[in-house]
């Protein structure tokens, strides 16, 4: 479904990543773990053409996608939920969700998208009318899902969504993105919380300075020595 | 005395309606792209001049006047964020490259727009002396980049375009009309009306009624409508607007489009209340709106309307009752009093820069 084939992109002078090689199958759960700015919103900002590479390709369901606008990838059903959430903070939990929604024309879609959304996060209901600002951590994160699943997804990248929250949040967070993904969306999930990542997901890529260290089912991951030493703390 | 001064506030309503117009401009801008663009005020006049000309034309309509003024003054305002901001924000282009370009344009118009040899000498030297002072402030920024940030490094070369392209089109309007002002047609019949006592007349209730319904309708463009939430979604974090699928060049060219039309029906509303037009109050009605943005907290859409009807009221209350010679004076006062006492302005928020 989306192929990333020796992608380097670079801030300035500074390789942030070099050659790259990731794939995702149709409705699997890819995670990404790696330490901090080992270059995994990277990979993420990238695929979503916020920073363009300088070299490779990326395909999406077979086109190439790598030096398009961010626009055109969302349209294609590419689509972010950053990392710390990012949501609107001035403007109202309703106007965020609707937002998600800015490329599409399908009213009735668009409505049947509103229900599901409000039924995966009944607690956003009760917040219609708050500015997104004054939501908790957990819930602002519930609303930047929300928002993305507006934009109807068929890969939804996810950047760190347990960061900062509450373990209990962290738990529902997770148990939710698998509940998107059995409804048919593939997820490209960045972390590093590893272990609860690699518990949900299907297969894991170790990301280190740049470059993909390793690839492997997440069964595989989570009993192997180095990544158990390196990313899991045993 | 009760008389005059409610006179006198009628006129300070009036001058705030225009400044308030023009500032909104400002002020969006601002919001989206925290850039001054100091070729609003040219935007103006050229609305000003082209509603001039549709009236030469077809015959003194108010409406085809606005109509054609607007359609001027947004192309042009397309045209000036295409042409000097665009480029700087796309990081493929050189602004060094960039700034030389702009300012050989400015040079090349100011020579064209002299007329004798003695005018041509001392416009070289000025202009080579704004090309020097430019080239040191761009010296001084690039020598102190690795202390800044790319993104308020572009925004220094985007203001410095910004001006260059204010003093750009004023001489264009200059070399292709010539410098001389222009009568104005009254383009709204001159009827009076007596309420308790007090003489008004109808342009007057038109210029403050107009504005109000205009500000009314950006209100609600801005407050209630798809792209007016995309709007305001681009000024408060681009890159997440851009996650929604929004194109911000899109939204920032209607940015620019309904600031420039705004301008034109102000130039339009200015020239048929003082019946007289000149090349020259571009930059002063720039300033003075500029500073009414300021005053009601820049990147505030109420408080650039509040702000530049407080202006407009404290500067003909100051002409009427301390002297005329003070206007100007007032004015930039309360700019220079309302940055050292509050820099963000009534309605501006505290946004802490990120560095």
């Amino acid at each position: 479904m989306l192929e990333l084939k020796n992608i380097s992109t670079r801030y300035g002078n500074i390789y942030a990543l070099d050659r790259v090689n990731i794939k995702i199958k149709k409705k699997e759960i890819v995670t990404i773990i790696g330490a901090n700015g080992a270059g995994k919103s990277t990979i993420l900002n990238t695929i979503s053409g916020i920073l363009k590479p300088v070299n490779g390709t990326i395909f999406f369901e077979g086109e190439c996608i790598s030096l398009k606008e961010t626009d055109f990838i969302v349209s294609k059903g590419v689509v972010q939920v950053p990392e710390g959430r990012q949501i609107f903070p001035h403007l109202t939990v309703l106007e965020n969700i609707k937002l998600g929604a800015y490329l599409r024309k399908d009213k009735t879609e668009i409505n049947r998208d509103f229900d599901y959304v409000t039924t995966l996060f009944p607690r956003l209901k009760e917040r219609f009318k708050q500015a997104g600002g004054t939501l908790s951590g957990g819930e602002q994160q519930m609303l930047a899902i929300a928002r993305g699943l507006m934009s109807k997804p068929k890969l939804l990248l996810l950047d760190e969504p347990s960061l900062g929250l509450a373990p209990i949040f962290v738990r529902s967070i997770f148990d939710i993105i698998k509940e998107i993904n059995k409804n048919g969306v593939t997820i490209l999930l960045v972390e590093q919380n590893a272990r609860m990542a690699l518990s949900i997901a299907d297969r894991g890529y170790i990301v280190e300075t740049g470059h993909i260290k390793l690839e492997a089912k997440a069964k595989d991951l989570l009993t192997d020595d180095s990544v158990r030493e390196a990313y899991l703390g045993i | 005395m009760f008389e005059t001064i409610v006179h006198q506030l009628l006129n300070g309503l009036i001058v705030g309606s225009i400044y308030a117009l023009i500032a909104l401009g400002y002020t969006m801008v601002y919001g989206i792209l925290r850039l001054i663009n100091f070729a609003h005020g040219e935007i103006f006049v050229v609305g000003a001049f082209a509603g001039l000309l549709a009236t030469m034309i077809f015959g003194d309509s108010f409406i085809i006047a606005i109509i054609f003024a607007s359609i001027t003054s947004v192309l042009l305002g397309l045209f000036v964020e295409r042409v000097a901001y665009r480029p700087l924000r796309d990081s493929k282009t050189s602004t060094i490259v960039f700034s030389a370009v702009g300012l050989f344009a400015i040079v090349f118009v100011a020579f064209l727009s002299q007329n004798t040899i003695f005018d041509l000498l001392t416009s070289i030297l000025f202009w080579l002396g704004v090309l020097f002072l430019v080239a040191i402030i761009l010296w001084l920024v690039r020598s102190k980049s690795y202390l800044k940030s790319r993104s308020s490094n572009s925004r220094i070369n985007a203001l410095i375009s910004a001006i260059a392209m204010g003093i750009v089109i004023s001489n264009m309007i200059a070399l292709i009309k010539g410098p001389d002002r222009e009568v104005y047609p009254k383009l709204i019949p001159e009827v009076m009306f007596n309420v308790f006592g007090i003489t008004v007349s109808l342009l007057q209730l038109f210029i403050i009624s107009f504005s109000f319904v205009l500000m009314v309708i950006l209100y609600i463009v801005v407050n209630k409508t798809k792209v007016g939430l995309a709007m305001r979604a681009v000024s408060y974090n681009l890159v997440a607007a851009k996650l929604m699928g929004i194109n911000p060049d899109k939204i920032i060219s209607f940015t620019f489009a309904i600031g420039s039309l705004l301008a034109a029906i102000a130039g339009v509303l200015v020239g048929t209340y003082y019946n007289i037009v000149d090349i020259n109050v571009g930059m002063m009605y720039g300033l003075k709106a500029f500073i009414a943005a300021v005053l009601g907290g820049i990147g505030s859409i109420p408080g650039a309307v509040i702000g530049g009807v407080i202006l407009g009221v404290v500067e003909v209350m100051g002409v009427a009752f301390i002297s005329p010679s003070y206007r100007d004076a007032i004015a930039f006062g309360i700019l220079i009093f309302i940055l050292i006492v509050k820099p963000t302005g009534l309605f501006g928020s505290n946004t802490k820069e990120k560095i």
